[in-house]
């Protein structure tokens, strides 16, 4: 055989390869937009734990102002830059002496819920 | 046809050659730099936003652990408080100062020895540590008023007894957005 018998690659060849290298793309891409996908979900998880922990604050201290908290539920949406999420508080009795409260945020239309609960004198 | 005839490369093959490269590295460059670009992002919004979130969480932990003890007194103003705490879970007293550095625009932590604070000195016994980068920083103190039988806020507080609450409201940049950030902070030695 001589070198003209090399007579370079065959379609199929080149199909085969070309498709082994278009999978790779793929997969690099996707790993792209896992990872942005999931530095959003990151980022909306702190801000609403963020923004839970205020509310719980509020909610605790107005217990305090009060003398106690009242049996009920209330819910509501955040101001300004945070109003993507929601709030809502419920109020139960536990025991003769304490409430107990439960304070729940998340993002509108999300699957994702943040809860906190404590325990809060009874309104007198 | 010998194999002599093959002699080297001809213009055009290295040609080809080199094109076909410099279109390989030019995809690779290109992948490269979108990943360094989400990278510089990624650092520049969830870094700054951690770090400040942290820092109002050290705050608050430190506010709520405060005790009254004589020679340390709780001192507040708008952007800057001090007050006695232990330096770590059962350390030594200390009295612990939060403020805003004008200059840098970073949250300072100071801690004095116990000694150094009853001296009176302003510098024996100080460490300080930069916590975070903060646009702003805001103190108010709130006091149970006997006369009114209610719960009031001020913007000074100074005495031997802590307020039963400090609201500490913060604003720092994230990814070139201003995020504000507010917290009631509760004294249970003073309730």
């Amino acid at each position: 055989m001589s070198i003209t018998g090399n007579r370079g690659f065959t379609l199929v060849e080149v199909l085969v390869a070309t498709v082994i290298f278009a999978a790779g793309i793929v997969a690099v891409s996707r790993a792209y937009v896992t990872s942005v996908g999931a530095l959003g979900i990151g980022r909306d998880s702190t801000q609403a734990l963020c923004l839970l922990k205020q509310k719980m604050s509020e909610f605790e201290f107005s217990a305090i102002e009060n003398d106690g908290l009242a049996a009920g539920v209330s819910s509501g949406a955040f101001e300004g830059d945070n109003a993507a999420y929601e709030w809502n508080c419920e109020v139960k009795i536990a025991s003769s002496e304490l409430n107990e409260l439960d304070v729940e945020v998340h993002k509108t239309g999300g699957q994702r819920q943040f809860k906190l609960a404590t325990y809060v004198d009874k309104k007198k | 046809m010998s194999i002599k005839r093959n002699s080297g490369f001809t213009a055009v093959e290295l040609l080809v050659a080199a094109c076909i490269f410099s279109m390989m590295a030019f995809a690779v460059y290109s992948v490269l730099s979108v990943g360094l670009n989400a990278y510089k992002r990624i650092k520049n919004f969830a870094g700054s936003q951690t770090d400040a979130l942290l820092a109002l969480e050290k705050i608050e932990r430190d506010i709520s652990s405060t005790f009254s003890i004589s020679g340390i007194e709780f001192t507040g103003g708008a952007s800057s408080v001090s007050f006695p705490d232990t330096a770590a879970a059962s350390g030594p007293v200390v009295k612990v100062t939060y403020c805003l550095d004008a200059a840098t625009g970073n949250l300072i932590r100071k801690e004095q020895s116990y000694a150094g604070a009853i001296s009176r000195s302003e510098s024996e016994g100080i460490t300080s540590a930069d916590l975070s980068p903060l646009q702003e920083l805001k103190f108010t103190y709130c006091y149970y008023d006997e006369g009114k039988e209610t719960c009031e806020w001020k913007e000074e507080w100074s005495g031997l007894e802590p307020p039963i609450a400090v609201k500490v409201e913060a604003a720092f940049d994230s990814g070139g957005k201003t995020v504000r950030v507010k917290r009631i902070v509760l004294i249970p030695v003073s309730l």
